[in-house]
């Protein structure tokens, strides 16, 4: 495999793993929130982690899979659109946190 | 189809609809949260049939019309019925159920709290004034919220009154809370709704739901049963 596979490889990869660890990452802050009663730091600290779990998504989103003057590869044009579909997914999924109700 | 088959399926069919009403159907809701729960069952079922229809035309004019989707490229499918189709109906759907789901949590304190503990395989209410209920019988003021209060004593167990609203583990060492609500007077039946061991079937409970003149005589009588 080319190196600039590998790295298209990784790519293709990286988005939705790292979405997948934000969600983690979300899902935690909110059942934490609620056990240790973090009142009314709660929804800031959600918004927060929200807004910065979308920072590597919304970098990934905007890398060149390929660098200049390499062609683009079936590989490298889905790791760009996978990864643009992960931060699309990152903005839809989590956006509840910011308002949906935390704790009972 | 042969004969028989048909016979056999027309003759289930009253079986099947016979699920939409009756002590333990979610589709024949008796509250303001279960009707929210129904609603969005029809949502979605709506929404699957308005999709199933499409993608039934689509297939229908691939077979016999083929000269009328011969103008799009495999790009359009891609685009239109990969994501653009999709997407809306997803977020849609979301919405919906974030908005319903929203309602049927208990904001603020509800006038009153029942304590419910399940334990194998039994349910066990307590009302405000420490009167526990016996017979796994639970007596509820009609077209008021009511909050139970639920923990288990010893496995995981799931209180559910499927006319009232939706249902919530019984978990032990914690408390979780539902608020659930009867429009009128009446009976209405509950049951675990998880899995718990060989007695788990026959666990049911009945909910009583009374004018709130007549609850409110009992609990002064002390009447928790």
């Amino acid at each position: 495999m080319t190196r600039q596979n590998n790295r298209a490889l990784m790519l293709l990869i990286a988005g939705f793993t790292l979405w997948s660890g934000a969600f983690v990452l979300l899902y935690a802050l909110q059942a934490l929130g609620c056990a240790y009663g973090w009142g009314e730091w709660h929804r800031p600290i959600l918004i927060v982690a929200y807004v910065v779990s979308l920072v590597p998504l919304a970098v990934l989103a905007w890398q060149r899979p390929n660098k200049t003057g390499e062609p683009q590869t079936s590989l490298s044009l889905s790791a760009l659109w996978a990864n643009r579909a992960a931060f699309v997914a990152g903005i839809l999924v989590y956006l509840p946190v910011t308002f949906a109700t935390a704790c009972i | 189809m042969s004969p028989v088959l048909k016979t056999l399926c027309l003759g289930a069919t009253p079986f099947v609809l016979a699920g939409c009403s009756g002590e333990l159907s979610t589709l024949d809701p008796a509250g303001p949260r279960a009707a929210n729960l129904a609603l969005l069952w029809w949502v979605m079922f709506w929404g699957s049939v308005v999709l199933f229809a499409l993608v039934m035309i689509l297939f229908f004019l691939a077979y016999f019309r083929s000269a009328l989707l011969a103008r799009f490229t495999p790009a359009h499918w891609i685009i239109g019925g990969g994501l653009i189709l999709p997407i809306p109906v997803l977020v849609l759907l979301t919405g919906t159920a974030l908005v319903l789901g929203e309602q049927l949590l208990p904001h603020g304190q509800a006038p009153l709290r029942i304590g419910v503990e399940a334990s194998r395989w039994e349910w066990r209410f307590t009302y405000p004034n420490g009167v526990n209920s016996a017979e796994e019988v639970v007596h509820i003021p009609a077209g008021q919220p009511v909050d139970f209060e639920i923990s288990a004593a010893d496995v995981i167990h799931s209180f559910w009154v499927p006319r009232l609203g939706g249902k919530i583990d019984a978990v032990p060492g914690h408390v979780n809370v539902i608020r659930l609500e009867a429009d009128e007077p009446g009976t209405y039946w509950g049951q675990c709704a998880e899995y718990c061991g060989e007695g788990h079937d026959t666990m049911f409970f009945r909910v009583e739901a009374h004018p709130p003149e007549v609850f409110a005589a009992m609990m002064e009588d002390n009447a928790g049963e």
